[in-house]
């Protein structure tokens, strides 16, 4: 990759190395996005290479050696409660506390990593219950408790997560009971009911279920109780199962009825109109259902950590709305790679914006924009098909990507953050076939 | 620039038909040449219409088409379904069993409906023959996709060194700067001949990426051995077939079991499965073929993912529609048994996300080892031994997808 092209958007922008000659363009208040230019391999005897390199320094150095600090009107003090393990504050000030910390009527009360982070940051400075200054080791040695073993770690997921913007507070496990399901369509329609059972008539009838017997012998059964005593004795013996089986044989070459579905001949006995039918008539595994995992709740070493928001203007502290991400700190060094169980056990811990599970085929149509900047409006049918084929298919590329419901792991290895996000799919759901007239062939 | 690694053929699109919705066209040769998922053909009703005649021709027609394979002649790309399943042949290699498809016919069938099993001399479609009919006999002109791969390649070498040749420009053109000595006018008359240099080499970068790949005019020049030579019949001139279709055991499994393929020594699908099984429940192979059937029945294209280190690949059409879009990974649902490491599982999603697919792990529930035993010595038929037995299996995925915090925020 030698030029900027869109693709590279794409790419790993942490891999790249910071060219700081970006910040004196920022300061110079032109607020364009700075071009990554080519890279260099070698030296080429000139200057070039040297001069930009230069001034890259220099830039970085500018932006370094601005003045910085606060008013001794921001001046903000904790006090830190060894046995509670948290930090008071009696006079918040400043833009931090709108989503740090934790107020009571008259002072704010910040968690370990809370102190911790903006200690570091110098915004604060901290002082023992006696009143004397805390130096940085001094605090941190505090906040280690040998109920949670992961405390460091933890702290660093806080910090890496505040330096890149986030809001992050810790998880509070609710009470049980909170709704955090999907929101199921109604289909018990009565319309819905006669089309099941015209459809299940119709698999029995012409595709030979190999449980079409049995579905016609419980039907019966249910309707004349007492008379199945009478034909049990006939049904049982050899006699009456072989003459059946002949009969069967036989109605099967004149393929008057099909042969059972797994059967070699099967598809080629059997009436399907469609493939999707024959598609339908091979899911035989049993899959995931997204309704059927509530209830896995087991106590595991994998719980939700924080609760981590996008930043955004209008956040209250008091009533923060449902957090944008939920992670999950892990340290390699304790904790292997979850089972199944405990991945679902942290979706059904996680806040869950019930969403429409619907997936079905009607998308909207969205607009193409051409490079001019002009929309682009369908015009024939065929187009405006392909246009809500697109968008069905976007629709359900996003549901595979990114799921339903879905916990992020901060996998940390000394102090290496690995982000995953585990996120719960339903491939069963989604049609990828799509039955078309091109398909017919000629 | 990504690099079509995925095995797939991308063919000729035509030219010039950039309109409101470019890729219609292409999409529809597509469909044209690969109509069917699988190959199976169902009954396609004449259209019904308010006309009760229509009904009754409907009707009719009904009762008495049935599905039927979709099998194509070689030459024209009409499609002749037919009755008979390909059959397929195996051998076993010290412990290994290999599925080889070997009749021509039997090949495309396989391929161009469900894009199944991998030619042995070839990068993924058998197209063995056509490449050797053109460089030995100089006949055909469809273009293989090891072909397009090769062209597109020189294209790009040619770029590069295009992109050489101008750096190296460049960079004298600095040297000429550094040199207080170097007249004014040297400088102004470099710079305008690098400038025009460096459009040409744009136009040259956007005309690579839309332009089709075109058949050279000249023949590549190749020795021709004898060895190639005795490759041709001497009396009817036609090429001797050296290429096998080879199948993985859960596609050889699969194929049988919807009637598409016949071993001839094992006649069910059940004796196929039972050839490639251990007898334990948690048999790998067992696994695959269920994970593999899984999804074949919602209507993806699965091929093998050991190229990037997943178990599967899904496709959404198959390899020359586009590129895979998911890779399977297959994890037993298993307490106490969980020997994933975090490096392996983090170096596979790396992989996966660096080559743009989605990671899926597909956690299968194993049944336990006595109801497994009940079902494999039962004594009911094999086609329902069968259905009972992947019905003791489950599959539930979750996707693993590395999240970025700088990339997330807004």
């Amino acid at each position: 990759m030698s030029q900027t092209t869109e693709s590279s958007v794409l790419l790993d922008i942490e891999d790249e190395v910071q060219d700081w000659r970006a910040l004196s363009s920022l300061s110079k208040s032109d607020q364009v996005i700075p071009k990554r230019g080519e890279k260099d391999f070698e030296p080429d005897g000139t200057d070039f290479q040297s001069n930009i390199l230069e001034e890259s320094r220099t830039a970085m150095y500018d932006a370094l050696r601005g003045a910085r600090g606060h008013s001794s009107k921001q001046h903000v003090q904790a006090v830190f409660h060894q046995s509670l393990g948290l930090a008071c504050v009696e006079q918040p000030k400043g833009p931090f506390f709108k989503s740090m910390g934790k107020s009571d009527k008259l002072n704010v009360w910040l968690t370990p990593e809370e102190v911790i982070y903006l200690a570091e940051r110098g915004s604060i400075s901290v002082l023992t219950e006696l009143g004397l200054e805390m130096s940085l080791e001094h605090l941190y040695s505090c906040i280690y408790n040998e109920d949670n073993a992961n405390v460091i770690e933890q702290y660093q997921v806080y910090a890496h997560l505040k330096r890149h913007g986030y809001i992050v507070m810790r998880h509070e496990e609710k009470a049980e009971g909170t709704p955090r399901k999907h929101a199921k369509q109604v289909e018990q329609s009565a319309l819905a009911v006669i089309s099941n059972v015209w459809k299940s008539l119709c698999l029995i009838l012409f595709h030979g279920k190999p449980n079409w017997g049995a579905v016609g012998i419980g039907m019966v059964k249910a309707l004349t109780n007492p008379a199945t005593a009478l034909f049990t004795p006939i049904t049982q013996t050899s006699y009456f199962q072989r003459a059946s089986k002949a009969v069967v044989h036989y109605l099967r070459q004149l393929k008057l009825i099909p042969y059972p579905l797994l059967h070699p001949q099967h598809y080629l006995s059997s009436r399907y109109t469609s493939f999707k039918q024959i598609l339908i008539s091979l899911r035989i595994v049993p899959h995931y259902d997204l309704f059927e995992s509530h209830e896995v709740r087991e106590k595991s070493p994998y719980q939700i950590t924080y609760n981590v928001w996008k930043p955004v203007p209008s956040f209250k502290k008091s009533d923060p709305p449902t957090p944008d991400f939920q992670v999950c700190v892990v340290n390699t060094d304790t904790t292997k790679f979850p089972s199944l169980a405990e991945i679902q056990t942290l979706f059904n811990t996680s806040d869950y914006v019930p969403q429409s599970t619907d997936t079905s085929h009607r998308g909207i149509p969205n607009n193409k924009v051409d490079k001019n900047g002009t929309l682009k409006k369908p015009t024939t049918p065929a187009q405006k098909a392909t246009l809500a084929r697109i968008a069905r298919l976007r629709k359900m590329d996003k549901r595979l990507k990114f799921g339903y419901r879905n916990v992020i792991l901060a996998i940390t290895n000394c102090g290496v953050i690995n982000y995953v996000r585990l996120s719960e799919v339903d491939f069963s759901r989604e049609e990828v076939y799509e039955e078309s007239v091109l398909r017919r062939g000629k | 620039m990504p690099e079509g690694s995925t095995g797939g053929s991308r063919p000729e699109t035509t030219p010039g038909s950039a309109t409101a919705i470019p890729k219609n066209n292409k999409r529809r040769n597509l469909m044209e040449l690969y109509p069917f998922p699988l190959p199976i053909t169902p009954i396609y009703l004449p259209s019904i219409t308010n006309n009760p005649l229509s009904w009754l021709v409907a009707g009719y027609a009904y009762w008495t088409a049935f599905p039927k394979l979709a099998l194509f002649s070689d030459e024209s790309r009409a499609n002749q379904p037919s009755l008979t399943p390909v059959n397929c042949e195996y051998e076993y290699i010290s412990s290994a069993i290999i599925f080889k498809v070997t009749s021509p016919s039997g090949m495309i069938t396989l391929w161009r409906s469900g894009f199944f099993g991998k030619g042995s001399l070839s990068r993924s479609d058998p197209s063995w023959s056509t490449r050797t009919a053109r460089r030995v006999m100089g006949v055909g002109t469809v273009l293989t996709s090891e072909e397009i791969t090769n062209l597109r390649r020189q294209e790009r070498m040619g770029f590069k060194n295009a992109r050489d040749r101008v750096q190296q420009m460049e960079l004298e053109l600095r040297r000429l700067m550094s040199q207080e000595t170097t007249p004014e006018k040297i400088i102004k008359e470099r710079t305008a001949v690098l400038e025009a240099e460096k459009t040409k080499l744009a136009e040259l970068r956007a005309d690579l990426q839309k332009k089709p790949v075109k058949l050279a005019t000249t023949p590549i020049d190749e020795e021709i051995r004898e060895e190639d030579l005795q490759l041709v019949h001497p009396v009817t001139g036609e090429l001797t077939q050296l290429e096998y279709l080879q199948l993985m055991p859960c596609e050889a499994v699969f194929l049988t079991l919807i009637g598409c393929l016949k071993v001839p020594a094992l006649p069910t699908s059940w004796s196929v499965l039972q050839m490639v099984v251990s007898g334990s429940a948690n048999c790998e192979e067992l696994i695959r073929c269920i994970v593999y059937h899984h999804y074949r029945s919602l209507g993806w294209c699965v091929r093998s993912g050991i190229k990037f280190g997943t178990d599967f690949l899904l496709y959404k059409g198959g390899p020359p529609f586009t590129h895979a879009e998911h890779g399977i990974i297959i994890m037993q649902n298993q307490k106490g048994c969980r020997n994933t490491r975090w490096v392996d599982i983090s170096g596979t999603a790396r992989v996966v996300g660096g080559v743009k697919k989605n990671m899926i792990i597909a956690f299968v529930d194993v049944p336990e080892q006595d109801a497994y035993a009940k079902v494999v010595d039962g004594k009911e038929h094999d086609e329902v031994k069968l259905g009972v037995l992947y019905g003791l299996y489950k599959v539930t995925e979750v996707g693993y997808r590395r999240w970025v915090p700088s990339r997330n925020r807004e």
